[in-house]
């Protein structure tokens, strides 16, 4: 019984000291967790909902007073990319939406990243929500690092980039891949307005799978190349 | 039972949880994202704790068992740890096997143990034997080539500081 309470004892003290031992590195660390920070948390984000309560309006006449608009190319590019049909059929829709975010598929992508002119004025923006390891492998060319984990790193250079854009497209993986929707949250809580920020659903996996172009290294390197 | 096997067994063990504790602390960020992924713990901050905290706790762990520090105890921490860990994985592994409607053992998935994506039953069993290698350092009463193999020494013939049998 003696050995026993003695190898009890023993433990606790090692657990406390590993303990006391991680902390500290972790503490130190430049790569070190923030312990209290929550990475995860759902932000309060005034979206449309509550514009749409503050102006009075209702999603009916709000629809209708679409409807009576003439559509401009621009528009498209603006417009919810969203039915309720499809919201209801895809997880990854209904979770964006339940954060106040959009999607955008790769039609809308491709056309915004052909329009070379307004991306050069800062019009559109590219944002790569992945680490910075996995972006200098290959990133949408002009597009932006920011990881929503080590968001000091980088959102001082993608707010300034991002001051006068009209569509700020963030992506990461694709498919069940959330750091595009963190960094998208991010931005809007950086004051960005969520009209303005989209989150692509196929991301890079997507756009490397069809034969588009990317560029290596960080940003503006030049390296770009058509992946076959 | 023979003191060279006991000693490898123990280096094994050691250098295990220092190797599977090193990979997860170089990059805790993907380690945090994997563990949130099992969908277990929801308190944010307790699983920043776990991220942030469990990869150094397990180098420290091995390092302790590889130099000999507290043999018995430490062994006692990993066994705790492993059971924990290996059922989290397989509870995990039971769930996406129900999901995607695959039989347990065919299951595959990055279970955040170190190694990438593993197959569900070799990362059980690879957890069975160091577990049992864990009970083994337990049973042990005594272990060669210890810096300082119990701290509470009373025992007689076990080693506090310094362990003059190194």
């Amino acid at each position: 019984m003696k050995g026993v309470n003695r190898i009890l004892s023993e433990s606790g003290l090692v657990l406390t000291l590993a303990l006391a031992v991680a902390w500290l590195v972790n503490a130190t660390s430049p790569r070190g967790i923030k312990l209290g920070y929550d990475y995860f948390r759902m932000i309060e984000e005034p979206g449309e909902d509550s514009d749409r309560i503050l102006s009075g309006k209702t999603e009916e006449n709000e629809s209708v007073e679409r409807d009576l608009k003439p559509v401009t190319h621009s528009e498209v590019m603006t417009t919810v990319m969203t039915t309720d049909l499809e919201l209801a059929s895809d997880p990854i829709l209904e979770r964006l939406s339940s954060k106040g975010l959009r999607g955008i598929r790769l039609p809308e992508v491709l056309a915004a990243f052909e329009e070379i002119e307004k991306r050069e004025l800062g019009e559109i923006v590219f944002v790569d929500a992945r680490d910075v390891a996995y972006f200098e492998e290959g990133h949408i060319p002009g597009a932006y690092p920011l990881n929503h984990y080590r968001l000091e790193e980088g959102i001082d250079q993608v707010m300034a980039a991002c001051g006068l854009a009209e569509m700020i497209i963030v992506y990461c993986n694709g498919g069940e891949c959330e750091d595009s929707e963190f960094v998208a949250l991010d931005l809007v809580e950086f004051g960005l307005p969520s009209d303005n920020v989209r989150v692509y659903l196929g991301g890079i996996e997507e756009w490397k799978g069809g034969g588009r172009l990317i560029e290596l290294g960080p940003r503006d390197s030049g390296d770009i190349h058509r992946i076959d | 039972m023979k003191t060279g096997f006991v000693l490898i067994a123990r280096l094994i063990l050691g250098l295990s949880f220092v190797y599977m504790g090193g990979v997860k602390a170089v990059d805790p960020i993907v380690f945090l994202k994997t563990i949130r992924g099992y969908e277990m713990v929801d308190n944010p901050y307790l699983l920043n704790g776990m991220a942030g905290l469990i990869p150094h706790v397990e180098v420290v762990l091995g390092l302790l068992l590889v130099t000999g520090i507290a043999v018995r105890g430490t062994s006692l921490v990993l066994l705790s740890m492993l059971l924990i860990f290996s059922s989290a994985v397989a509870v995990k592994g039971a769930a996406i096997g129900s999901a995607s409607d695959l039989a347990f053992c065919a299951v595959r998935f990055d279970c955040g143990c170190g190694g990438g994506a593993v197959n569900v039953c070799v990362k059980l069993l690879l957890n069975g034997g160091l577990g049992a290698l864990s009970v083994l350092m337990l049973g042990v009463k005594r272990h060669t080539h210890c810096l300082f193999e119990n701290l509470f020494a009373s025992v007689p013939g076990s080693t506090g500081p310094p362990d003059s049998r190194s």
